[in-house]
């Protein structure tokens, strides 16, 4: 569709996006693959309700920042656990329980497709 | 009821229970009523609270899209109480959230309707649209003016009566169980203090209805119950007290020697004891209800009856002595007490009838009177009944101006064929002259036996006195037929004396009296004949009346004295006392001899205290000749019949020795052969208790009377007295020679001493001395004397009493 034929309108979180979508307050919602699954939209609405009319590639999401005047050791330590739970019990419990599929170490540039889409959508660069 | 649950108990408790669960329930319902007003105000007032609370903070989540907070918005408030649901909608009414209370009882079967398909918010308030009891409440979100959503409330009105029924459930079973165990402890509470006491008050009242009264019922406590169990001991007390008493008096009723009857007011007999039974011969169940006239007999006048139910009926005790016949048709007399019952009121319930059986003294009075006035020998009114029949005729006599004659009759010489023989004689002859005395008079005419054999016969309703001389001559005429006694033809006698009403006198006594007279007079005049009263007869009366009256002053008046003959020795001539002579010195008519005094003295019982006087005086002057002349000096007296056989003669005879100071041996009584004839007992010992007091005992007139001689034997006699009637011939006269020499010999036989009475010559002295008599009395030998001159006689005289020196001469002088 071409920008003029909708209004895009932004929720306070993706669950909100797609329920306010099922309750009409828009036509569609854009959500990760994993929102209408999670508990609290199950509670509110009927999926059988709702239809998946696309599905883009994988984009990363959630990105787990830290402060740039950490210390790199401690920054890559951090960030060695967290992408390490996958690999324990217990480390899997932990990511079930947060409703996450893993966390794997990313950069920058990983958040490519991101800018495109929102270059293309929305026209601006970042 | 002890040992059970108690039904008074159950009643208490449940009707406590009802008061509390009444009481208890109204409030719970109010409190229920105003709690689910306040309930259904708080639900709405929290809705209102909470919605635009809410709906204050919601606009930032709705700009935000924030949805999931809105849904919390909407899940926190739905779970407020009353809250049926909650929602957000926006602008143009479209839900945006998704919670809905599953579990509400007002969605849960909208859910159940719905079946597998998710329920929506939509579903569920388009299905609760229709519901009264849901209020619905809309809070519009606004922002800068401009409405962004609403928040939608459905506020349950049943929640606040659900729960104020839950709260009213609660608080029932609270009050369930506050009933319950109030109850219980009221129960507990009442049983001990009430329920006990009062089951040891029935059991005391079971123990009196059984005729218990003496266990009393056990005080625990000093409350109205304690109260009213002492009130029950006192009044079972009380009631044993009366029982009592009501026992003692059923049993003096049941065993009261008088018959007792109880009717009611009608005369039915309600009840009778044993004895009236006992007594009438009729048994209880006999006579229950029937009237006491069955003991009728007949011979009760009506009138009787008549006044008995008068006066019965007005109250008052009847009383009387009537005749009634028993059940097996014996007459008896009763003595009947009647009175009515009455009750408090005064109101007459009953009568009473106390009966005593007095046939037995019926008799015995009859029998009493019958003896009272009639003899017992003849069956003829006595004196007592002669009388009152002599007066009630002479009231009859004044009335029809009639004559009345008045008889006294006396058998002649009955005294002799009672002695010849005897008594049994002597009654049976007393019977026949009964007999034909009542056959020789009418039947209105009174024939009387007044004792021995002296009869009174009233003769009424006379024309003339010769009727009563026609009815003495028939009478004299019968009483001469022969009576046969023993086989054996006996003939009587007797003599009449007639007074005459109201020609002789008007007064009943004073009739007999005359009478009396007349029959002496008629005596006098030969036997076997009848004399009517007399002038002449009236003034003899009248003289004897006289001489009584002055007879009995002589004594008071010092009229009488003594004067004493003085006897001697037949031997020698010696003084050896005197025989003491009475005189009556009688103003107007001299002195008189005891011939003319002593018969009316002994018939007026004048001569005991003339007697009296005269031992009296005898004693003391011989003891005071004994002082002044000769201490063996003796006196005589002479001593009547009467005197003799009167009860204190012993008595007065030893007080006169003892204050005379006379020594027993010089006092000689005199006495005469009457007296030994009649050998009794009393006699014998009278005489032997004289000789036990030394006085020597001398006949008088010995030879004159009827004695057997055999009394010598008998008696302790010591003298005997020649009486002067033999002295009259001697000595010529050789029957009277015969006399004296026959007593001289015998008086010697016995050992007895002799005195010669009647002395008057010195032929006469000379021959009893020859005879050997012992003493000498008579005008020979001196007149009798005044006591003073006996002194001087003694001084004329010479020598000493023989007597006292010839002990072996029995009583001599």
């Amino acid at each position: 569709m071409r920008p003029w034929e909708y209004q895009p309108l932004f929720a306070v979180s993706p669950s909100n996006a797609l329920i306010g979508a099922y309750f009409g307050q828009a036509d569609a919602a854009g959500v990760e693959s994993a929102v209408p699954w999670a508990p609290k939209v199950q509670q509110m609405i009927d999926l059988g309700a709702t239809q998946v009319i696309a599905q883009s590639k994988p984009v990363l999401q959630l990105p787990w920042a830290v402060r740039s005047d950490m210390a790199p050791e401690l920054r890559e330590k951090i960030q060695g656990l967290l992408a390490h739970l996958g690999t324990t019990e217990k480390g899997k419990h932990l990511l079930q329980q947060a409703g996450l599929t893993g966390l794997i170490p990313v950069s920058d540039r990983d958040y490519d497709p991101h800018r495109r889409i929102v270059a293309r959508v929305l026209g601006e660069s970042y | 009821m002890h040992g059970r649950i108690s039904k008074l108990g159950i009643k208490l408790a449940l009707l406590v229970s009802m008061i509390l669960l009444a009481t208890l329930g109204g409030s719970a319902a109010y409190v229920w009523h105003l709690q689910s007003q306040s309930n259904a105000e708080r639900a709405r007032a929290t809705a209102r609270v909470f919605g635009q609370f809410v709906a204050s903070i919601s606009p930032e989540a709705v700009l935000a899209y924030d949805f999931t907070t809105l849904n919390e918005y909407a899940t926190e408030i739905s779970r407020q109480p009353g809250i049926v649901y909650a929602y957000f909608s926006d602008a143009s009414g479209r839900p945006i959230t998704a919670y809905i209370d599953k579990t509400h009882p007002l969605i849960r079967p909208i859910i159940e309707r719905l079946g597998p398909q998710p329920p929506t918010i939509a579903a569920v308030t388009a299905a609760l649209a229709d519901r009264r009891d849901i209020i619905r409440m809309t809070y519009p979100i606004r922002s800068e003016g401009r409405v962004l959503a609403h928040l939608v409330t459905g506020i349950g009105t049943q929640w606040a009566e659900d729960e104020s029924l839950a709260d009213l459930s609660r608080q029932g079973v609270l009050y369930l169980l506050i009933a319950l165990v109030l109850s219980v402890c009221l129960y507990l509470i009442f049983r001990l203090q009430v329920l006990r006491p009062l089951q040891r008050l029935h059991v005391g009242a079971q123990r009196a209805r059984a005729g218990i009264l003496d266990v009393p019922v056990e005080i625990s406590s000093n409350d109205e119950i304690g109260q009213l169990a002492a009130s029950f001991n006192q009044m079972m007390g009380q009631i044993q007290a009366e029982q009592e008493d009501l026992r003692k008096l059923s049993r003096a009723v049941e065993q009261s020697p008088s018959a007792v009857v109880i009717t009611d007011k009608q005369g039915r007999i309600e009840y009778v004891n044993p004895k009236f039974t006992e007594m009438t011969g009729y048994g209880f169940e006999e006579v229950r209800g029937r009237n006491p006239s069955i003991l009728k007999s007949g011979e009760t006048a009506p009138e009787t009856h008549t006044h008995l139910w008068e006066t019965i009926s007005a109250g008052m005790v009847w009383q009387s002595e009537i005749r009634n016949r028993r059940k097996n048709g014996d007459l008896y007399w009763e003595n009947a007490i009647i009175a009515p019952l009455k009750a408090s009121d005064g109101e007459i319930t009953h009568y009473i009838g106390l009966k005593e059986d007095i046939s037995l003294r019926k008799d015995y009075e009859e029998r009493l009177i019958r003896q009272a006035s009639f003899d017992g020998l003849t069956g003829l009114p006595n004196r007592t009944l002669a009388m009152d029949r002599l007066r009630q005729l002479l009231k009859d006599a004044r009335r029809a101006h009639t004559l009345v004659a008045v008889m006294f009759m006396d058998l002649d010489r009955f005294k002799d064929i009672n002695d010849t023989l005897g008594h049994d004689a002597g009654d049976r002859l007393l019977v026949e002259v009964a007999k034909r005395l009542t056959d020789s008079v009418r039947e209105k005419d009174t024939v009387a036996r007044l004792g021995g054999d002296e009869f009174v016969l009233v003769l009424a309703d006379l024309r003339a006195p010769d009727d009563a001389r026609m009815v003495a001559r028939k009478i004299l005429e019968r009483l001469r037929e022969p009576i046969n006694l023993d086989k054996r033809d006996c003939f009587t006698s007797a003599s009449i004396g007639v007074a005459l009403y109201p020609n002789d006198s008007t007064d009943a006594s004073l009739l007999l009296k005359q009478a009396d007279s007349a029959m002496y007079q008629a005596k006098e005049t030969g036997r076997n004949t009848f004399a009517f009263f007399t002038a002449a007869i009236n003034a003899r009366i009248a003289r004897r009346v006289s001489l009584e009256r002055d007879l009995r002053g002589a004594l008071k008046h010092g009229q009488l004295g003594l004067l004493f003959q003085p006897v001697v020795s037949a031997d020698d001539g010696a003084l050896l006392g005197g025989e003491a002579l009475l005189r009556w010195h009688r103003p107007g008519h001299g002195t008189l001899t005891p011939d003319g005094f002593i018969a009316l003295a002994e018939q007026t019982g004048l001569i005991h205290e003339i007697g009296r006087w005269v031992l009296a005086e005898a004693c003391r002057r011989c003891r005071h000749w004994q002082m002044s002349l000769d201490d063996k000096i003796c006196v005589a007296v002479n001593i009547s019949s009467r005197q003799f056989s009167s009860g204190d003669f012993l008595l007065s005879l030893r007080q006169t020795l003892q204050e005379s100071g006379l020594e027993g041996p010089r006092l000689h009584l005199e006495i005469t052969e009457r007296i030994l004839l009649e050998d009794d007992p009393s006699t014998r010992r009278r005489l032997h208790a004289i000789k036990d007091l030394g006085i020597a005992l001398a006949i008088d007139d010995f030879g004159t009377g009827y004695s057997s001689l055999a009394y010598l034997k008998r008696f302790p006699v010591d003298i005997l007295k020649i009486d002067r009637t033999f002295l009259r011939g001697a000595p010529s006269n050789p029957q009277d020679r015969a006399l004296i020499d026959a007593i001289v010999d015998l008086a010697r036989g016995f050992g007895l001493g002799t005195v010669a009475e009647g002395v008057e010559t010195a032929e006469q002295a000379a021959y009893l001395r020859e005879r050997g008599v012992h003493m000498l009395q008579g005008y020979f030998v001196s007149r009798p004397l005044p006591p003073e001159e006996l002194a001087r006689f003694r001084e004329s005289q010479i020598g000493d009493c023989p007597a006292a020196t010839a002990p072996a001469a029995k009583g001599s002088f």
